[in-house]
């Protein structure tokens, strides 16, 4: 599935200063965010209530359209929050240890999620150049990229969740970030150290998860390093 | 002769969970070899059907396949599932295995790391379209690999020096879509 460029996000003020409840990120919904839709998502691609859209490959049948519907959950929920971050916060990026191993900006976030369109899909042989797992391209501070993950391996970060006692979500959380945070400069850094090849480098995939962990944290995501392989 | 036509039933089961990659490399996974760091190997050969370890000198392993799944087993610690289509692996379908893996850990879209109920001393690497392409020892014959689940520093890379990778071609229970 090609991303729909077209629909790329505009702006949407979600705050008016003069008005100080506009402030309130869940007021839009009458605080009530988990049964109202959000008709000024950010994300990089929506339905036409607003609402986060995963584009779907139909050839995936009825394990990606359920796949697709996990996605979008960890998508909604967390959009608004990471709309809400400001331009200039800087989030540490820590190692397993605690210590600083880099920076994300809120705007840099910002342009990772809004930029990223997500797809389900088996075309995913990213090892031999097609498909690709999850990539994109910085111009100056804009991020335009895609993620396509399969439907075998979203219902494995799943259940990855649920082999340790944790709800499924913590999974899907995990691996929405994760791939994230490949788009990070952090992650990018990684990637040109560590290329892609058919052997997994644990450095860069490490290195995302960490950043992952960091953006997750934002916005009081669940993040579990474990699911991911680790952190770095 | 009984024996043999056992084989053939597991060789034809396997063959047919990985129709692409059997049909490409010539090689269809008749044998593979698993090689670790220093040098030990496992050795899946189903032709004749024996699964050998450095731990076991070999064992005979039995086709436990049907039209979903394939599913290997020694009966004697060694155990493997997973389905034929990559698509059947949705969240409760796991349960509809003869062995439901625990999955350890998933990265990005191909990789994910299982162990199973009935053989916790074996990490399955296994990749969706190339199979089962390492399997993990634990440092003794009675490690459990279902314990790392609760370990929250657990890290895959630190079982390298356990990992015995798939080093012959030719996919070994591969899903297809």
């Amino acid at each position: 599935m090609t991303p729909d460029w077209e629909q790329k996000p505009t702006t949407v003020p979600y705050a008016n200063f003069g008005n100080p409840q506009s402030l309130n990120l869940y007021a839009y919904v009458e605080n009530n965010p988990t049964t109202v839709g959000d008709p000024d998502g950010h994300c990089a691609d929506h339905y036409k209530d607003g609402s986060c859209k995963v584009n779907v490959d139909p050839k995936t049948g009825d394990a990606g359209a359920k796949a697709g519907k996990q996605l979008e959950g960890v998508l909604n929920k967390y959009d608004k929050a990471i709309n809400a971050l400001g331009d200039k916060s800087k989030f540490d990026i820590k190692d397993s240890k605690g210590n600083v191993i880099g920076s994300l900006t809120g705007k840099e976030i910002k342009a990772v999620w809004n930029g990223t369109s997500f797809t389900v899909t088996n075309q995913t042989d990213f090892n031999n150049g097609g498909g690709g797992a999850t990539g994109g391209t910085w111009k100056r501070n804009s991020f335009s990229g895609s993620s396509n993950l399969s439907p075998g391996a979203i219902s494995a970060y799943a259940n990855a969740g649920s082999s340790r006692d944790e709800n499924p979500f913590v999974g899907l959380s995990t691996m929405t970030f994760h791939e994230l945070g490949h788009e990070t400069h952090f992650g990018e850094a990684l990637t040109r150290q560590y290329p892609v090849t058919p052997d997994i480098s644990w450095p860069r995939e490490h290195g995302a998860s960490s950043a992952g962990s960091s953006m997750a944290g934002t916005v009081d995501a669940p993040f579990d390093c474990v699911i991911a392989g680790g952190c770095q | 002769m009984k024996r043999f036509g056992g084989m053939l039933i597991l060789l034809v089961s396997l063959l047919s969970a990985a129709p692409a990659q059997s049909g490409s490399s010539g090689n269809v996974g008749l044998k593979a070899t698993f090689k670790a760091s220093n040098g030990k190997v496992i050795n899946l050969d189903l032709r004749t059907g024996i699964l050998v370890t450095p731990r076991s000198r070999s064992s005979l392993l039995k086709d436990c396949s049907d039209k979903h799944q394939v599913c290997l087993t020694d009966n004697y610690g060694f155990a493997f599932a997973h389905f034929r289509k990559c698509n059947d692996a949705s969240a409760n379908d796991y349960k509809m295995l003869r062995f439901p893996p625990k999955v350890i850990s998933a990265l990005d879209n191909n990789d994910v790391w299982i162990v199973f109920d009935a053989a916790p001393k074996y990490l399955f690497h296994y990749a969706y379209s190339k199979g089962i392409v390492g399997i993990y020892l634990g440092p003794t014959d009675s490690f459990d690999f279902r314990s790392v689940l609760h370990d929250k520093n657990f890290q895959l890379a630190n079982l390298d020096a356990s990992e015995y990778r798939k080093t012959t071609s030719g996919a070994i229970a591969g899903c297809s879509e």
